[in-house]
């Protein structure tokens, strides 16, 4: 995996089957630093909180160290339908049940420690480390996530004075009169 | 030898796709102006279903044409009411969850016309056009119209029509994975209904007393070079307008620049970074694609209905002369 990969999946610019086999080849330790490199930049660049050397291995620790989490059986969530991905290789590898929640968790603890730059993997897969998250929700998990929302809310209020500007210039306005302006309203609705 | 390797593949989509086409292309040009030219002369109200990713968002619209202009209406079904209200050249948002108004104007009537000269040119060596199976939308016949396009830097479009008057019924954007980005259809509309000028007035008054107002005025004097250009701008974008606009709280102008591929347009902004934290990188809004990136002391803010790559590559190439 080169850095052109790893800086194009940052800006997610991957489709999400793309992106998913990306993020698992993210295993080289040159990789993972490389990762972790540029997401300080971009903090630096930004003036954000940055992150301290070690800060995902003292995370995996200190996440490790937590309680265990209270969950579903393995039974319920594998009479629960018919479940692509990871669900049904939780059902056929439950003891990788607990390490899965963890590893999602820790997602979406990332999600919400990088929610400032909209860490979007491509359309619908900005949700995904949210969104096959299994029932069960860590205080943590949910805070970062309400984090996450909360950026991207100030993130469209930034944006909304060029996109009111940018439309009256597209030529597909001329078609659908005030029909675009749904998505400045609508989408700000749906953050909240 | 990249370069003439391009040159040439250029070359062969011009020779071997443009030709054959133009007979698609002058019929997908006649039939978009009667969509834009129906968009603007009928009566008609409807509800219109929005769906971006899983998001569902459902509106209400109103379309009203009398002799002093056209007036349009639209309010949102869904969470917190909010209006959008167009009188002629001047839209005005009401946010009234967050007291906010926003007025927007502009000097121009839509650019879509003023494209012509170029249009058919420029939309056939983009999108492969040619005429879908008719369908039934909101209990209407509808014709229905492809655009797919010929790379990677743009978006493909499905349009309906109305077959008796031309009104665009339903649109659909998907990527080159063929999946929806995008749609918004009406679940039912009347065209030629009976709408009179207060079904297109706002709810709120026109200036609410403790809301705040934002205004953005039309761009002054028209187009005005900036000296900002973009170095390495995708295949089969060209510049229409250039010049300079106010935003909401910014002290400064702030230089706007649009690029269109004949369909969809890509906007420029940069400005002097503003005392504020930005979000810089990729984000989205709807099928709207934002790249944010520092330029020196400048922010530079590239948007439009394209995919990611497209507004990435524009703003990495924004270079000043």
């Amino acid at each position: 995996m080169n850095r052109e990969q790893i800086s194009a999946l940052m800006d997610g610019e991957f489709d999400e089957a793309r992106a998913r086999s990306l993020c698992a080849q993210l295993k080289s330790e040159e990789s993972v630093e490389c990762w972790a490199a540029y997401h300080l930049i971009g903090d630096a660049l930004r003036n954000d909180c940055l992150a301290q050397p070690g800060f995902a291995r003292r995370f995996a620790e200190r996440l490790a160290a937590e309680p265990t989490v209270l969950s579903p059986g393995y039974k319920a969530l594998a009479e629960g339908g018919s479940g692509t991905g990871w669900q049904a290789a939780i059902r056929s590898r439950p003891w990788h049940y607990g390490m899965a929640a963890a590893a999602s968790a820790a997602a979406v603890a990332l999600v919400g420690w990088f929610g400032v730059q909209e860490f979007t993997l491509g359309p619908g897969a900005g949700e995904f480390a949210a969104a096959r998250r299994p029932a069960p929700v860590l205080a943590t998990a949910a805070d970062s996530k309400a984090t996450a929302q909360a950026s991207r809310k100030s993130q469209n209020a930034a944006i909304n004075p060029y996109l009111l500007v940018h439309q009256e210039y597209s030529p597909t306005t001329a078609m659908q009169g005030v029909r675009p302006y749904v998505r400045t309203v609508a989408d700000m609705a749906a953050s909240e | 030898m990249q370069a003439v390797f391009q040159v040439a593949r250029s070359g062969l989509v011009v020779l071997g796709f443009v030709w054959p086409l133009c007979g698609h292309a002058t019929e997908a040009i006649d039939w978009l102006h009667r969509a834009a030219s129906a968009a603007q002369r009928l009566n008609y109200t409807g509800t219109i279903l929005y769906q971006h990713g899983t998001r569902i968002e459902t509106s209400r619209i109103v379309h009203y044409v009398d002799p002093t202009g056209e007036y349009e209406k639209l309010v949102n079904l869904d969470g917190p009411p909010r209006e959008v209200i167009r009188n002629n050249e001047q839209v005005t948002c009401y946010l009234p969850d967050s007291k906010l108004v926003r007025i927007e104007s502009r000097a121009s009537r839509s650019v879509f016309p003023s494209l012509l000269p170029n249009q058919i040119a420029t939309l056939a060596q983009n999108y492969i056009m040619r005429e879908a199976e008719p369908a039934r939308v909101a209990g209407r016949d509808a014709q229905a119209f492809l655009l797919e396009p010929r790379d990677g830097m743009r978006y493909g479009h499905v349009f309906w029509t109305d077959t008796a008057t031309g009104l665009l019924l339903k649109t659909r954007m998907y990527d080159e994975n063929n999946r929806v980005v995008e749609m918004s259809a009406f679940l039912e509309v009347q065209i030629n209904a009976k709408v009179d000028r207060s079904m297109v007035e706002s709810s709120f008054p026109v200036r609410p007393a403790d809301w705040l107002v934002q205004r953005t005025p039309a761009a002054g004097g028209g187009q005005k070079p900036t000296g900002w250009w973009v170095s390495k701008l995708p295949s089969g974008f060209s510049k229409i307008v250039e010049g300079y606009r106010m935003l909401p709280d910014r002290t400064e102008p702030v230089a706007h620049l649009v690029y269109t591929d004949g369909l969809v347009a890509v906007s420029v902004f940069v400005e002097v970074m503003p005392g504020t934290p930005q979000i810089l990188g990729l984000s989205q809004q709807g099928a709207i694609n934002i790249y944010k990136r520092q330029l020196d002391e400048f922010l530079v803010t590239v948007l439009g209905e394209t995919p990611g790559i497209t507004v990435r590559q524009i703003a990495n190439s924004v270079v000043h002369r």
